[in-house]
């Protein structure tokens, strides 16, 4: 799976997205392409030099490293996606001087960062030397932006268009004024045009052999533009950078939603802000049940569980205030959004639909993490019990790391259960604690009663419970 | 007196509006390029429609095409750059784009010709002058195209000129008072610096400065929604400003309240104005006065007595009714070639 595929996930990648500061089109579509890390070679490689890079762009920096930042990233900014011109290059068509200009100036662009990151000293991250292109595309040696045949490139071009500019041409005398007296000019035109085509032939022959190198290096200027996001995204979200779980157990500390945390920013009135309680867990591969008030926070525990994850296996920061996560081989979100008109199916239908995906890859021996979030929470208490037992007992001893939501009293000691602490003294406490006490919390009526509803409601409600115990 | 190409000299932009397709602007470019110093003096050409083919699109009649001479900047769409003739450097791949694709600038290496489609919304062009400043041009000259006034924009250009013929009216009498009314227009006056800087930054709605000198919302997002005001406009009020276009609805709406007399209306500047002659007299009838708050500098109106359909006005006779009623300098260029 690519990032691209979960940015419409209910986890809330788009936000991180839309808060990356990425200065490039290239970076973001680069980004978009981006597989889940899988490999721990390349986790390790990833997060290395993000550390390295967030230490030198944040850690104390000098006036002229926060420079060389600011200089990179309006490089970047010019930075342009010539993969389409770059790919013809590769196949063998004969550039225009537009392609020409293109490929300059990513060259002179990638040599003039290249510079830039030797003053960063971000180590583990190396641009390629284009300097033999620039050196084909510039024969004057100018090193300066722009591009047409030069005269350099050829001594009988040099020799017409010096002959030219002496018979100086004037569009102005009119078409006939010029044919009448300038049959030289006319031939001498063509002589230049027929060069010009010969050269362009020969420039994009020369280049041909540079494509592979060039794509490249339009790669690794997006990923220097990703690199560079993903630092200051750790820096303004208050990120930490996670460590890998060595034995399947993934722990958070001081787990955050950073969507959650800037709504509560932007909402604050009166300069009273709402405070994120943090959350802290921790799981193996097991299955896990999540109950607790409603309101009491359990949803997001789940998306901010497959956010860290996707933001762990795509390289970023995680927000939390420690982690050390397990690597997966995919990550399941059954989180429902709105139902999917479109595909037929209702809501139940659809939910069952993607909790068998996940049964299948588990069953399949696939390490992966599942959120599910109420499954069965739209048919009756008896069968949606018996659902969601039977989904913590299939999967329980499985490679996955199952976690779910639920309001059904699911007896056994098959699965851990951790549980919000839930209203105390008409507050929500949102904190999780492990529990063994199979019975669901019974808060609903005190929730609904908080959100000052009809209060007869309420209190018929609170009397039929009573009656019904007797 | 200072002479055409002198007056076009004192300002840093220029934008050469046709009133009509054939009415003499490429002519009119032509000449101002011809002429305007080459020596440590620069010039950044572009347009906002398609200019320079040889042959009128519509009515396939010959057109001159556009001579740029060595030196000069010019910007267009990367697909006419990829069929010039002219020999140029290209200097740049714009953010800017066209129907035609990506707009790009290149400078002239040896005087041709070029085809030449810039820009095409007033936005787009603001940020080309803008950003031909880093060449140190010393004028960008906007070609604007066939009904698009709004190049004219005091916001794209400091100067202006208009060619109008008759391509425009084959009437000499229409023509004449039609350009007139245009002239008008372009010459409003501009309000005091102090209203100026209370509009400036509204680009929509409707809005008053009562006797007292308060600032009133009329809650309307333009003069279009003009019926939604339910109170009479000009009650209590002396200044009226139209943050978008002036339409005529809304002046007949101001015509028909009893204190039309002495009211100003503004508008940002003349390209704003989308009102009928007619409606426009009756108000200054009224005692109403239109003014704007920016406006650019009217340096002269070229004629072409001549249209594609085949009538030929008098030039003489053209130029002279044409300078009786604009106080700026009329020109036939192509008939007098030595006015500069």
């Amino acid at each position: 799976m690519i990032f691209r595929d979960y940015i419409d996930s209910p986890c809330g990648l788009r936000f991180i997205l839309d808060q990356l500061q990425l200065m490039s089109s290239c970076g973001r579509k680069r980004l978009l392409s981006k597989e889940l890390i899988t490999s721990e070679d390349e986790r390790e490689k990833c997060y290395s030099q993000l550390k390295e890079t967030f230490k030198t762009l944040y850690g104390n920096p000098s006036p002229q490293i926060s420079a060389t930042l600011a200089s990179v990233k309006h490089k970047l900014m010019c930075l342009r996606d010539i993969e389409g011109t770059l790919l013809r290059l590769k196949g063998k068509v004969v550039l225009d001087d537009i392609d020409l200009f293109e490929i300059k100036y990513l060259a002179l662009l990638n040599n003039a960062v290249r510079e830039d990151i030797r003053i960063l000293n971000i180590s583990g991250f190396e641009l390629n030397d284009l300097e033999d292109v620039v050196s084909i595309l510039d024969p004057d040696g100018v090193k300066a932006e722009g591009f047409y045949v030069y005269d350099a490139y050829s001594k009988e071009l040099a020799n017409i268009r010096k002959e030219l500019k002496g018979l100086k041409i004037s569009a102005s005398k009119g078409m006939a004024e010029v044919s009448a007296t300038s049959d030289r000019e006319l031939e001498l035109l063509g002589k230049e045009k027929l060069l010009e085509v010969q050269i362009r032939e020969e420039l994009s022959d020369k280049l041909r052999a540079y494509s592979t190198l060039l794509l490249d290096s339009l790669n690794t200027l997006s990923d220097l533009d990703i690199l560079l996001a993903k630092s200051l995204m750790i820096k303004s979200l208050g990120f930490c950078f996670p460590k890998v779980s060595s034995d399947g157990t993934t722990i958070y500390k001081g787990m955050f939603h950073p969507y959650i945390v800037y709504l509560y920013r932007e909402n604050a009135s009166g300069g009273k802000e709402k405070e994120f309680t943090p959350i802290d867990i921790d799981f193996s591969l097991e299955s896990i049940s999540i109950i607790g008030a409603n309101m009491g926070g359990k949803t997001v525990v789940l998306k901010m569980l497959a956010l860290n994850q996707l933001l762990f296996q795509f390289g970023f920061g995680v927000a939390a205030h420690s982690a050390t996560i397990d690597i997966k081989e995919g990550v399941e979100i059954c989180i429902e959004k709105q139902e999917d008109m479109t595909s037929g199916y209702s809501s139940f239908a659809s939910e069952v639909k993607s909790i068998d995906k996940v049964i299948q890859r588990a069953l399949a021996g696939e390490r992966i993490l599942a959120v599910v979030d109420e499954p069965a929470r739209t048919t009756n208490p008896i069968e949606g019990t018996a659902l969601v037992g039977a989904l913590l007992n299939i999967l329980k001893q499985r490679n996955i790391s199952l976690i779910l939501t639920t309001h059904y009293n699911v007896k056994g000691n098959y699965f851990r259960r951790f549980r919000v602490n839930g209203l105390k003294d008409g507050k929500m406490d949102y904190m999780l604690k492990e529990t063994t006490e199979e019975d669901v919390p019974h808060e609903a009526i005190n929730v609904a009663r908080s959100l000052d509803v009809n209060k007869e409601w309420i209190e018929l409600a609170q009397r039929e419970l009573g009656n019904n115990k007797k | 007196m200072n002479s055409f190409i002198g007056e076009i000299k004192k300002y840093n932009s220029l934008s050469i509006v046709g009133l009509e397709k054939n009415t003499g602007k490429t002519v009119c470019l032509n000449y101002i390029l011809d002429r305007l110093p080459s020596d440590n003096y620069s010039v950044a050409v572009t347009s906002i429609g398609i200019d320079g083919e040889s042959k009128d699109a519509v009515t396939s009649t010959a057109k001159p095409e556009i001579v740029l001479k060595e030196g000069t900047y010019f910007s267009t769409s990367e697909a006419f750059y990829s069929r010039k003739s002219v020999l140029s450097e290209l200097k740049e791949i714009t953010s800017e784009s066209s129907s035609l694709g990506r707009i790009v600038t290149a400078k002239v290496l040896r005087e041709g010709k070029v085809l030449l489609s810039g820009p095409s919304s007033s936005q787009g062009l603001s940020r080309w002058v803008d950003g031909m400043k880093k060449y140190n041009v010393n004028l960008t000259i906007v070609d604007g195209a066939l009904s698009r006034l709004s190049s004219a924009s005091p916001i794209i250009s400091e100067s202006l000129i208009l060619t109008t013929g008759a391509a425009y009216s084959s009437d000499m009498a229409t023509l004449v008072r039609r350009t007139k009314y245009i002239v008008e227009l372009v010459e409003l006056e501009k309000v005091e610096d102090s209203l100026i800087d209370r509009f400036i930054n509204k680009d929509r709605g409707v809005w008053g400065i009562g006797e007292d000198g308060s600032m009133i919302d009329f809650k309307v997002e333009s003069s279009l929604a003009v019926e939604k005001i339910k109170d009479d406009i000009t009650a209590g009020v002396r200044v009226v400003f139209v943050g978008g276009a002036l339409t005529d609805r809304f002046v007949d709406i101001l015509l028909s309240s009893k204190q039309c007399s002495g009211l100003v209306l503004v508008v940002k500047d003349f390209t704003k104005i989308f009102v009928n002659e007619l409606i426009y007299r009756s108000f200054i009838k009224r005692g109403g006065k239109l003014k704007v708050l920016q406006r650019s500098k009217l340096i002269a109106v070229c004629v072409n007595p001549v249209a594609p359909n085949g009538v030929v006005l008098s030039s003489e006779q053209l130029c002279k009714s044409l300078a009786e009623v604009v106080k700026v300098p009329v020109y036939d260029l192509v008939k007098n070639k030595n006015i500069a």
